[in-house]
């Protein structure tokens, strides 16, 4: 529920920033950058998707933004949220425990791995209740079957006492949904939160997802690599690719104006319902590894405009094109100042 | 309606029945059967792409395994017409009659990774069905492995090393190139492209067409993806709890479906462009318990159009003209919202 007034202002705070992010991973074969230089905002109420094929980098930004990372991996960067860097806070710290279930949360993908199969439902989610919001478990208890109702479980007082192997999958992802908001957080991470949902399932989800986000007023960060879920549920879109945000504009911006030659032939190689198409127009090639990459345009080998001597010489900057659309990509500038870095 | 091309595969009353329990223990009592296909019947034509589209356990799976012989159906007929004229009920067949189906029916499974042996080589892997079948001499199986990885992009350097070093594209390329060294006539993709990205998804459904074209391959093609069955198939049948409830060609189910539970598959998909508004028909509930289905239509407790009809008789597919199947008491009465109709372009 925005207001149209209160938008410039959310622009102007945003409710959680992350800026120049980059995780590496130490590996036997080399340095791994799973995310370079990653910078995105976003508001109250608001829904930003971050797209993206396997292995770009998408699902390692979302648990960064809870302080959940592999053990060994190096992070540099920021984190805003409100006034506190989540980069910089001690893991398993009291600042982020604090945070993490309560201010920000997350959905994950595979609810049947999500639960633990020796608790019941209920236990799973006053769990997060009893750390943040009351002490009573009673009064836990009856904030966990009023939240299951309103995910649309029927009969939640019977479902509260069940464990998860009597939930269907479509029943579990709403549990989770149900675990996940049993805090009222202001930001809701959700990483791949229907994929493994049928598509009559997956579209009550996302209907419900919609409406909590107007009763709660929650900003969703939606990590898929779904386009046809993005255009539905999205205010804005990061595509990611090898690690890097390489275009990011508002979500039809993005479907009507791509700019980067990956976010084109991402969008050219969906088989698209309302058109009638003889063959799909295919990114040739696949996803390099990075690891021990050489600083050059990570798209390069399959970019079918890439300019020889400039794409694979150096690192691309981030070009603004206009006030919310950037893309890295030499095509549409960044080349001249600066010269070539090293 | 394009002109009707010859049947090669015509299937008939398939079932396919699990045995079910009833608790546990030493005193378990046996149960009602869990009926996984009943009474399928439909045909496969020279050529053509049919998609098997439905929600988990509604028995698409089985279905297209029954049909390659991968699992045993319980009753029914799969008839198989060969390139000389004669048929064979391939789920009777024994010995030289069923190597010679098993050659021309083939399967491409859904995981990449699970589907090719870690332990065999490329060579190995895609060789296998002609040693096994075809009782060609080893020069024969040589060339027609080195012109099936030609075809399917795969490098001729590639045969010597282990499945393991491949990304999932291509393994699924090589899972291609296994099915095909036969020569098939019909060949079942079992949800072939659901595992890759979408870029790779792209490259591995432009190379199935490109080879059907080629070899004039019927597909079954089993996916729960609408999008990619649309761009795909010319004809769809959509399943719900082991039943065909609608047939028809591509174009005329998307335009005007018959049956609601149709109506609402279509209508679910997220469709990848932000100015499109959708009247969403979101279904209650969920698919029922294939173990204890609903009584009369199966569909009926989730469906907004049931009457007291629904609730007591189950409804047989009907022939509605046009290529047309449908298993509904009202498909005549009910005026049913398609994709394309929706989609303002």
């Amino acid at each position: 529920m925005v207001e149209a007034a209160e938008t410039a202002e959310q622009q102007a705070h945003p409710l959680l920033r992350v800026e120049d992010l980059n995780i590496h991973l130490p590996s036997d074969g080399g340095l791994l950058k799973a995310v370079s230089g990653v910078s995105f905002q976003i508001a109250k109420g608001k829904t930003l998707g971050i797209v993206g094929e396997s292995g770009c980098g998408k699902s390692i930004t979302g648990k960064t933004l809870l302080g959940i990372q592999p053990k060994h991996a190096v992070t540099s960067g920021s984190v805003w949220f409100g006034d506190v860097d989540i980069v910089k806070l001690k893991k398993n710290g009291r600042e982020i425990r604090a945070i993490r279930g309560s201010k920000i949360a997350m959905i994950f993908q595979e609810p049947m791995t999500a639960f633990s199969p020796l608790y019941t439902i209920g236990n799973q989610i006053i769990e997060s209740i009893l750390l943040h919001r009351t002490r009573n478990k009673q009064e836990a208890k009856g904030m966990a079957i009023d939240i299951l109702r309103r995910v649309g479980i029927s009969n939640p007082e019977k479902r509260f006492n069940q464990y998860p192997h009597e939930f269907s999958g479509g029943m579990m992802q709403r549990a989770m949904i149900a675990m996940a908001l049993a805090c009222e957080p202001e930001v809701l991470i959700a990483d791949e939160p229907t994929t493994a949902l049928d598509v009559t399932i997956q579209a009550q989800v996302l209907e419900l997802m919609k409406q909590l986000q107007q009763e709660f007023g929650m900003a969703i960060i939606f990590i898929t690599h779904d386009l046809g879920i993005v255009a539905e549920m999205c205010d804005e879109v990061a595509v990611m690719y090898l690690g890097k945000v390489v275009e990011q504009a508002p979500v039809r911006e993005i479907f009507h104006n791509p700019k980067h030659p990956y976010t084109r032939g991402l969008l050219r190689s969906i088989p698209m319902i309302g058109s009638r198409k003889e063959r799909l127009e295919s990114i040739e090639g696949t996803v390099p590894i990075p690891i021990n990459r050489a600083p050059m345009c990570g798209f390069y080998e399959r970019c079918k405009d890439r300019i020889a001597g400039v794409c694979d010489a150096q690192d691309v900057p981030q070009v603004q094109l206009a006030e919310n659309h950037s893309v890295r990509c030499f095509l549409h500038g960044g080349r001249s100042e600066g010269g070539v870095q090293p | 309606m394009k002109e009707m091309k010859e049947i090669i595969v015509d299937v008939q009353n398939l079932v396919k029945e699990y045995p079910s329990q009833d608790g546990g223990g030493l005193f378990r009592k046996a149960s009602a059967p869990v009926k996984a296909l009943s009474d399928v019947s439909f045909a496969l034509r020279k050529g053509e792409t049919l998609s098997l589209v439905g929600e988990s356990g509604c028995g698409k799976t089985t279905l297209g395994r029954c049909l390659a012989r991968g699992i045993e159906a319980t009753s029914g007929q799969v008839n198989f017409q060969t390139p000389d004229g004669r048929k064979i009920d391939f789920l009777k067949a024994k010995q030289q009659e069923f190597k010679e189906v098993r050659q021309s029916i083939q399967m491409i499974f859904q995981d990449p990774y699970a589907s090719l042996n870690p332990r065999m080589t490329v060579y190995d892997i895609i060789s296998e069905p002609l040693r096994a079948l075809s009782g060609l001499s080893k020069t024969e199986i040589d060339e027609r492995v080195i012109e099936m990885a030609r075809q399917t992009g795969l490098n001729n350097s590639f045969l010597r090393r282990y499945p393991h070093a491949f990304s999932g594209g291509q393994r699924q390329r090589i899972g291609i190139a296994r099915a095909l060294v036969t020569r098939p006539k019909v060949v079942v993709c079992d949800e072939a492209v659901s595992a890759l990205d979408v870029s790779i998804q792209a490259q591995i459904i432009n190379l199935l067409k490109d080879l059907q074209r080629e070899y004039e391959i019927t597909y079954l093609f089993i996916s729960h993806d609408l999008s990619v069955v649309k761009h795909i198939s010319d004809r769809i049948a959509v399943m719900y709890l082991g039943r065909i409830i609608e047939l028809a060609e591509t174009e005329e189910l998307f335009r005007r479906p018959m049956h609601p539970y149709s109506e609402a598959l279509l209508s679910a998909v997220p469709n990848p462009d932000p100015d499109r508004k959708v009247e969403r028909i979101v279904l209650q509930g969920e698919v029922p318990n294939p173990a204890n289905p609903p009584s009369g239509c199966h569909f009926h407790p989730r469906c907004p159009h049931r009457t007291e009809l629904c609730e007591k008789a189950l409804p047989p597919l009907q022939d509605m003209g046009g290529g047309r199947f449908v298993a509904c008491h009202y498909a005549n009465e009910l005026t049913l919202q398609g994709v394309e109709s929706l989609v303002a372009q």
